[in-house]
């Protein structure tokens, strides 16, 4: 409940901010946009034709899911790269302004574990990551099966597996802001963990480039503990795009992203336990 | 004493995030090397490809015999490059009532499909047919078949028939030379005739005047007119031109409201079908109606997607894959493309089943 009433607070702070109002606006901009310039024309479930901004556009006639893939696809891609790099980048402040002097004292004199403190924190920023980009995503296949009869969740299970890679990267946000209490150094270590993580997801391919023996075990050992970022990216764009996936495998990669934000934050919480404020 | 409390917490909390980091890394370890879905590698038969030019090239023969020029014009040695042609379209007539198509039986042979189908006919009736025909006329229908085409009622034959026995190909029949690179087979009561051009070329049929029209044309003496397939219409491994009725015929009991609008709408339709891997199929419906065409387009589009749905509501998952890769183009100038792909697999499972395979499989596991 604690851990709840923390996260909750952060929203409010979150929704305070103009930088969130922006982005809510500008995600909704973006349905709106969609929701009146693009016209769709389908018969018995083809896509026949196709308006934006009122210039029609020549399509392939093919079944509506089908032609819908690429989009979703695109969808899929926006929200698990840069949509994720944006969210780094706003969200670096959250976590070191908890623990900004003067309001960790506040906060610690209440009755409030300090794992509480961190886990509300955390929680309340990987919240807020999940309801833009469901929304955007839920947003998108709302208009879009209103348009064409042809309602489909994957897009949504997409942004949901880019929500848990945002998870991931966040819990060292989180962390770093723990041990240097600066949102330049939480930024950085999100991005340097995110871009490490998009390598990782390639590991194998790029293990072969490197020299046999110490370099190239000391490279798996390292990016064998790092979320596979680009692979899970893979299989969110695949999804979208109404491909078949193995689910052991998304299984496999989603407990492994959720370890890792687990371990880091635990991490946290033990450097957090151990400073005196 | 908290302090201590808190000291001791701490050391529970790093031990978690040790062991779930591991843990974690061990996951994303059995995760990481996910199957890439398989690709389905279509090549959609639009245009002449490179290969296909070089396939046509090679094939272009002068006439076997240029009709002498008037003796106040200069004799030419050598064929005007339009008189160069592809013999088995040469002999096809200029135009057609119901169909022309040329289907390249060795290219498909030798293709992935080809070898799918000729398991199938290994150790059946068929195939023993096959090896006694072979026997005796020493023509090998798997090796020197080139083309088979059939334009109407007439069939043309292409391919390498130095070797063939005629006589025992044709018992019964009569030969007559009508030129040195012809020769004619008769049949007494006047059914099929056949006509052997230079080894190269057969044509068949009950027409004997379409017979002897398509000799004429291969040995330049009738007047140049353009084939019904125009050389630069011949590629892929299957491709032809068919009346709009014939097709129409596919949706006479499905869609009879299909049927009748592209028998009005539609003249003729090209077909193009690449074999090379996964099979690809193009089919160009043309008219002069563009705003029936693009409607025609938008129903048949429509046709597909339906199918598709209730492939994949009757389980049928091999279908719906298959129809995925369906799609229709309106050029919006009355005419419009159909492409189709049958994926190796989805053809693999059709025909896992068939007589030569199951043959295969037993005489496979009795052996063992």
């Amino acid at each position: 409940m604690t851990v709840l009433s923390i996260a909750v607070d952060l929203w409010r702070q979150a929704f305070a901010r103009k930088w969130f109002v922006v982005l809510g606006a500008a995600v909704t901009l973006f349905l709106v946009g969609i929701a009146l310039t693009l016209r769709l024309d389908v018969v018995d479930g083809a896509l026949a034709g196709l308006r934006l901004f009122g210039r029609p556009t020549t399509v392939r006639i093919t079944a509506v899911d089908v032609a819908l893939r690429p989009i979703f696809k695109a969808g899929a891609i926006i929200i698990f790269y840069p949509f994720t790099l944006f969210l780094i980048t706003l969200c670096a402040e959250f976590a070191p302004s908890l623990l900004a002097p003067g309001r960790i004292e506040h906060m610690l004199s209440l009755p409030v574990r300090r794992w509480e403190l961190v886990l509300g924190t955390y929680l309340g920023v990987v919240g807020l990551s999940a309801l833009f980009s469901l929304y955007g995503a839920g947003g998108l296949c709302l208009i879009l099966g209103a348009k064409t009869g042809v309602f489909t969740l994957r897009p949504v299970f997409a942004a949901f597996l880019g929500t848990i890679s945002f998870a991931a990267v966040y819990s060292a946000m989180v962390a770093a802001a723990v041990f240097a209490r600066s949102a330049t150094s939480s930024a950085g270590v999100g991005l340097a963990l995110y871009f490490a993580g998009v390598l990782a997801g390639y590991r194998t391919s790029l293990a072969s480039m490197i020299s046999p023996g110490l370099p190239r075990h000391a490279f798996e050992a390292v990016t064998g503990l790092l979320p596979r970022i680009s692979a899970l990216g893979n299989v969110a764009s695949e999804i979208a795009g109404g491909q078949a996936v193995s689910a052991t495998h998304v299984a496999g990669l989603l407990a492994g992203f959720l370890a890792f934000a687990g371990a880091v934050l635990a991490g946290a919480v033990w450097g957090f336990e151990r400073k005196d404020f | 004493m908290g302090g201590a409390n808190r000291g001791s917490r701490a050391w529970v909390w790093l031990a978690a995030a040790i062991a779930l980091l591991l843990g974690g890394a061990w996951l994303m370890s059995r995760g990481e090397h996910m199957p890439a879905p398989k690709e389905v590698e279509v090549t959609m038969p639009r245009t002449m490809s490179a290969a296909d030019w070089r396939r046509l090239s090679q094939r272009k023969r002068p006439p076997a015999f240029v009709a002498v020029p008037p003796a106040n014009e200069d004799p030419s040695p050598e064929p005007a490059p339009s008189q160069v042609s592809d013999p088995l379209l040469l002999a096809m007539p200029g135009a057609v009532k119901s169909a022309a198509i040329v289907v390249e039986a060795n290219a498909l042979r030798h293709s992935p499909v080809g070898e799918m189908l000729l398991d199938c006919f290994v150790g059946t009736a068929q195939d023993n047919e096959l090896s006694r025909l072979r026997g005796k006329t020493g023509l090998n229908v798997l090796e020197d078949l080139d083309r088979v085409a059939v334009a109407d009622e007439t069939y043309l034959l292409s391919g390498r028939f130095a070797d063939t026995n005629w006589a025992e190909l044709f018992p019964g029949m009569q030969a007559q030379t009508p030129s040195p690179n012809t020769r004619l087979w008769k049949s007494q009561e006047g059914g099929t005739s056949a006509l052997v051009w230079k080894n190269q070329i057969v044509v068949a049929g009950r027409n004997e005047s379409e017979i002897t029209a398509a000799a004429d044309r291969l040995e330049g003496r009738a007047p140049a007119i353009q084939p019904v397939i125009a050389e630069k219409e011949s590629y892929g491994e299957v491709y032809g031109v068919v009346n709009s009725a014939i097709v129409a015929r596919l949706f006479e009991s499905e869609r009879p409201d299909l049927e009748a609008r592209l028998k009005t709408i539609t003249d003729q339709v090209k077909l193009h079908v690449d074999a090379s891997h996964d099979v690809g199929i193009v089919a160009d419906a043309n008219g002069n109606d563009p705003a029936g065409a693009l409607d025609l387009a938008k129903t048949m589009g429509g046709a597909l997607a339906l199918g598709r749905v209730a492939a994949q509501a009757k389980g049928k998952d091999d279908l719906a894959a298959f129809l995925d890769h369906a799609n229709v183009r309106p050029s919006g100038s009355g005419s419009f493309r159909v492409e189709l792909a049958l994926p190796l697999d989805y053809l693999q499972a059709q025909l896992k089943d068939c007589p030569g395979r199951k043959t295969n499989r037993t005489g496979a596991s009795s052996s063992r």
